[in-house]
């Protein structure tokens, strides 16, 4: 795979601050009732340091950011996502200032490649998505 | 759950959920639109004329839900590693889609603090006015026994 160059990024964004209030509202939408998104002492007998961001919130905060950043690159405008591969690096937790960006590269005439990351206040990367764009028909 | 299970869990690759048919309306797709700061009318294929965002395909998870809670698993023990899509076809509000969950692979690993399972679910989603497959999703749980 050949080096992004730099006209191809995506900046980075703010996503928005976890919140338990947002985490309530996305196990609403989602039918994720996962407790240990929305209660503390859940979470903290399954090991975890405190309430964690469902992970498929960040996600869609990514997907979302990618669907921003298509029509506004004239170089991404007329493609569309055929799919897309999240990984889930670390824990997102309330209070946490999340910021999304990335950059793609071509693939071949009709596929471009976009990777996204969604980074803490730290710069800490918690999760990815790679989405593989392609030309709509 | 018994460490006895935890190590009988690769014999259950293959085990299927139940098939479903939901159809969301346009209320719901907002709904998740809004939460995730999608913009409005966002979708995969169009960014102006549906509320279809790739991830709106979570809302269909209640098959390896089942499938979790039929081996004794409890939500709570589960984090998610990964998750993939292969789209289709986007969402329209109103369509009935059809879909069943197997557990697809199951492979088990020791940390130390916890007895780690990562169980593979694979859903596939057909458009039931026409049958055409419209996506699949992959999802890659990890359930943990804790240890110390």
């Amino acid at each position: 795979m050949s080096e992004f160059s730099s006209t191809n990024l995506v900046g980075f964004k703010s996503a928005g601050t976890i919140t338990l209030e947002w985490l309530k509202e996305f196990a609403r939408v989602s039918g994720d009732g996962n407790p240990i998104h929305q209660d503390e002492a859940i979470a903290k007998s399954m090991g975890l340091p405190g309430v964690i961001a469902h992970g498929m919130l960040i996600s869609s905060l990514l997907h979302s950011r990618a669907l921003e950043a298509i029509p506004e690159d004239r170089n991404l405008r007329g493609f569309h996502i055929k799919g897309s591969e999240t990984r889930f690096r670390a824990m997102t937790f309330l209070g946490d200032e999340i910021s999304i960006g990335g950059q793609w590269q071509v693939q071949g005439s009709n596929e471009i490649r976009l990777e996204l990351q969604a980074r803490n206040q730290k710069g800490e990367t918690n999760v990815t998505v790679s989405f593989t764009l392609i030309r709509a028909s | 759950m018994s460490p006895v299970l935890m190590g009988n869990l690769k014999s259950e690759v293959g085990r299927e959920a139940k098939e479903q048919t939901i159809t969301l309306t346009e209320t719901e797709m907002k709904d998740f639109a809004n939460c995730v700061k999608a913009t409005v009318g966002a979708t995969s294929h169009s960014p102006l004329t549906s509320t279809a965002i790739p991830t709106l395909w979570t809302i269909f998870r209640q098959g390896e839900f089942e499938i979790m809670d039929a081996l004794g698993i409890q939500l709570r023990q589960v984090l998610h590693a990964e998750q993939g899509y292969e789209l289709g076809e986007p969402l329209v509000p109103g369509e009935a889609i059809r879909f069943k969950t197997r557990l697809a692979s199951v492979v088990e690993k020791k940390s130390k603090t916890a007895n780690l399972a990562f169980m593979a679910f694979e859903t596939e989603f057909v458009r039931v006015s026409d049958g055409v497959r419209v996506a699949t999703a992959r999802s890659t749980m990890v359930y943990r026994e804790l240890t110390a």
